[in-house]
């Protein structure tokens, strides 16, 4: 257990975290929720409820969409752009798809690389780019339930306004459906460049994604 | 995940955990979406 803690760290403290939070979001939304029940005079609902409300689901799901789609762009675009001086950028030189030499796969594959990288053909293509279809499935897949749940969330209150319900084509057209979607994504992008440009010039001792301390800010591609 | 010296069981049995967390989430909540219309 011990060995399966220490090699595995950095994983488990996340999904801790993320449990946590999402644990704290559920007992904070669940009060904010009847609390704007109190204000309609209408009745609360239990915590149970809540979990498997549309207002719950579209708040977790706006937020995870943001986020597999910031790691998809950022794997994507780092194929292609670089920043120099960063270490989250490859070397000025080295953009686009490298050679299979350099990405050892077919017959440049070592005896311990993965199978797939090494067969050919449709399997090592999907291998060769299974980190980013994951990334680009589980964004897809966050904001067509995001796109649901704000659907029914949305529709609940046009219904109690006596307005007609929308469907999902005419919701996804809607301001608020691109209130929600766009607020996450400008914080990511923002992030996102920020940490680019920063790790030019500032570090963490003893942090990957910085360079070593004493690195020159030319160095690009060079982690601590 | 595969390979002849990979990084041990346990890791990869993480790895389709984590996987496993965000497709029963996104399944979870598109059907909550889903099942108010």
């Amino acid at each position: 257990v011990r060995r399966f803690l220490y090699d595995n760290g950095l994983t488990l403290a996340f999904l801790a975290l993320f449990l946590g939070s999402l644990a704290g979001h559920a007992i904070a939304g669940h009060e904010v929720f009847n609390d704007e029940q109190d204000r309609h005079h209408a009745e609360h609902i239990s915590l149970g409820r809540y979990l498997t409300s549309s207002d719950f689901a579209a708040a977790v799901t706006e937020n995870w969409q943001s986020e597999y789609l910031q790691f998809a762009l950022l794997i994507f675009l780092t194929i292609w752009l670089v920043q120099r001086g960063s270490t989250e950028s490859k070397k000025p030189g080295e953009e686009g798809l490298e050679s299979p030499k350099e990405q050892k796969i077919g017959e440049h594959a070592p005896p311990d690389a993965p199978r797939w990288a090494r067969v050919g053909g449709v399997r090592t293509f999907l291998y060769s780019n299974s980190l980013l279809i994951v990334m680009g499935l589980f964004w897809v897949g966050s904001w067509f339930a995001q796109s649901v749940a704000g659907m029914s969330e949305f529709n609940e209150d046009r219904l109690s306004h006596q307005e007609d319900a929308l469907s999902w084509i005419g919701y996804i057209g809607t301001a608020s459906f691109w209130e929600r979607t766009l607020q996450n994504w400008q914080s990511e992008f923002l992030a996102v460049a920020s940490m680019a440009i920063f790790a030019v010039y500032l570090r963490q001792r003893g942090s990957p994604e910085s360079k070593p301390v004493g690195e020159s800010h030319a160095t690009t591609a060079v982690e601590g | 995940v595969e390979g002849g010296n990979g990084p041990g069981p346990h890791v990869a049995l993480l790895f389709w955990l984590t996987i496993a967390l965000v497709v029963v989430g996104l399944v979870y909540f598109s059907v909550i979406g889903l099942a108010h219309q």
